[in-house]
């Protein structure tokens, strides 16, 4: 049975000393939308993603992907994008491609290598040969050429310069099937708000609010990133 | 699953290694050759006091090498491919935390073993330069070594091949608590890495006070008059299958309970930064 949403969350609160990253944290996320989730530096979006993924536990409440805990279920169908260089510095990129193959059924490699070559990227290059832009490229491209149910990607365009921000943004609309749902976050608004259906935004580890974009261009009568600015405005 | 992480581990550390094992035999080969040439008959002179001293701290230095780097390694794997920026990576894989654990330990186990016999064999090659010592000799040597159990009688085999399933258990729990050392220290949000120093000096003595304890209770449990009895060769085997069964299931405990502990911290309290 299909679930209407992939992923739900229910007062979901990470708590650490000094600081709550994330407090009653409640969302649906429904099948088949692009969703930016906005927020400024601090606001939560990473420590979200990390507990999507397994990789940090929630103080409080529960996170749900397709009806699982984040586990080896989840981490099946969940494609995600870290913020940072998380790949074996040591290993080429058509390494990477066969260890993404062998680890991930849901993996295209032709995609990939289709990807690869057609921004130049040299198959036998190490990665840590490679500059910091093509690197995220490189990241993009592994995340991007998984058929997952789910996309996480965290700041895919922060280091990039605009010219690749646009080959990155096409690539993900092009490139997620229909029935998948992506969440971009993100703190520049301005470029990705034309690829998004809904955005959530986030401040202090809390959901401030959560529309189409269609609605906020309508109702708001200005774009996106202008409405962001006014509801966070320092 | 486990087979390909067991296959991108070895990958991920057989270069650094092998090229550095290989590195020892061929300079031990090379001393060997070098200590071997008539010059070094005649007594010291400048050129070959010189060429030994440099020679002799090479091959100390890479032997330190050798078994330090396999050391570091097997942590390096464990703390900077799980716990750090990799970690994304690991841990982002559709796969269970005890793989990853028993990949890695198997690993390590295989190359603590194989920098030890690495050692060995350059050693090996450096006595060939006594007269005495030949490769036949050495043939001989070893087998006589090994057919001192048989002779024994059926408890001597039994202690060989105990005894080496022993050794194998002891290299696994030494590593896993590491493992289980590191594993507690990440879940903190700060001082990680003395965390897990700490952890590693209470697993140790939790350990002692368990093994003082099986010494204490096994002395209470079997009395004096048996263990006089026990000399007898006649009950000789059973002194062996018992006193090598304890220690076997001992180091097979503490691991099953390092193991435990490491799978738990991984699985349910893992904390990248």
């Amino acid at each position: 049975m299909m679930n209407e949403n992939i992923l739900t969350c229910r007062n979901l609160s990470k708590n650490y000393a000094h600081l709550s990253a994330l407090s009653g944290i409640n969302m649906n996320i429904p099948r088949g939308r692009i969703i930016g989730l906005l927020g400024p530096n601090g606001s939560g979006k990473t420590t979200f993603m990390k507990i999507a993924n397994g990789l940090i536990v929630p103080s409080e409440g529960e996170l749900l992907i397709g009806g699982h805990r984040p586990g080896p279920e989840t981490k099946k169908i969940v494609s995600f994008l870290p913020a940072t260089e998380y790949l074996p510095s040591w290993m080429s990129v058509e390494n990477l491609v066969r260890f993404f193959s062998d680890f991930f059924t849901d993996f295209n490699s032709e995609k990939a290598k289709g990807m690869l070559k057609r921004l130049d990227i040299d198959p036998k290059a190490r990665l840590k040969t490679l500059s910091k832009g093509t690197k995220e490229k490189v990241q993009l491209i592994l995340a991007m050429s998984r058929e997952a149910e789910l996309y996480l990607l965290d700041e895919p365009i922060g280091g990039v310069d605009p010219a690749a921000r646009d080959y990155i943004l096409n690539t993900i609309i092009t490139n997620y099937n229909e029935s998948a749902s992506v969440i971009i976050s993100t703190h520049l608004i301005a470029d990705v708000e034309k690829v998004l259906d809904d955005v959530i935004f986030i401040q202090n580890g809390q959901i401030q609010l959560c529309r189409p974009v269609d609605e906020i261009r309508e109702q708001e009568g200005k774009s996106v990133d202008a409405y962001f600015r006014e509801v966070f405005r320092c | 699953m486990l087979k390909k992480l067991i296959s991108y581990e070895f990958k991920a550390t057989g270069r650094t290694l092998g090229i550095l094992y290989l590195a020892l035999i061929i300079l031990s080969c090379v001393c060997r050759l070098i200590f071997g040439l008539s010059a070094f008959d005649e007594g010291t002179n400048f050129a070959t006091g010189v060429s030994s001293i440099i020679l002799i701290f090479l091959y100390a230095m890479l032997i330190c090498a050798v078994l330090v780097v396999t050391f570091l390694m097997i942590i390096q794997r464990f703390w900077k491919n799980l716990l750090q920026n990799e970690g994304y990576l690991m841990n982002m894989l559709p796969v269970k935390s005890w793989q990853h654990i028993a990949s890695k330990l198997l690993v390590s186990v295989v190359w603590t073993f194989v920098s030890v016999v690495v050692v060995f064999l350059s050693i090996l090659i450096l006595s060939t330069l006594s007269v005495r010592i030949s490769p036949n000799f050495l043939g001989e040597f070893l087998k006589d070594l090994i057919g001192v159990f048989p002779r024994m009688g059926f408890g001597g085999t039994y202690l060989l091949i105990m005894g080496i399933v022993i050794l194998i258990l002891a290299v696994a729990s030494s590593i896993l608590q590491m493992y289980t050392a590191m594993s507690i220290g990440q879940t903190q949000n700060r001082y990680k890495i003395l965390c897990s120093f700490a952890a590693y000096i209470v697993l140790s003595i939790i350990f002692q006070l368990i093994v003082s304890l099986l010494t204490w209770l096994t002395g209470v449990i079997i009395p004096d008059g048996l263990v006089v009895t026990m000399v007898n060769t006649t009950t000789a085997d059973q002194a062996i299958y018992l006193g090598t069964s304890i220690v076997a299931v001992y180091y097979l405990a503490r691991c099953a309970i390092l193991f435990f502990i490491t799978n738990y911290c991984l699985k349910n309290k893992l904390n990248l930064e």
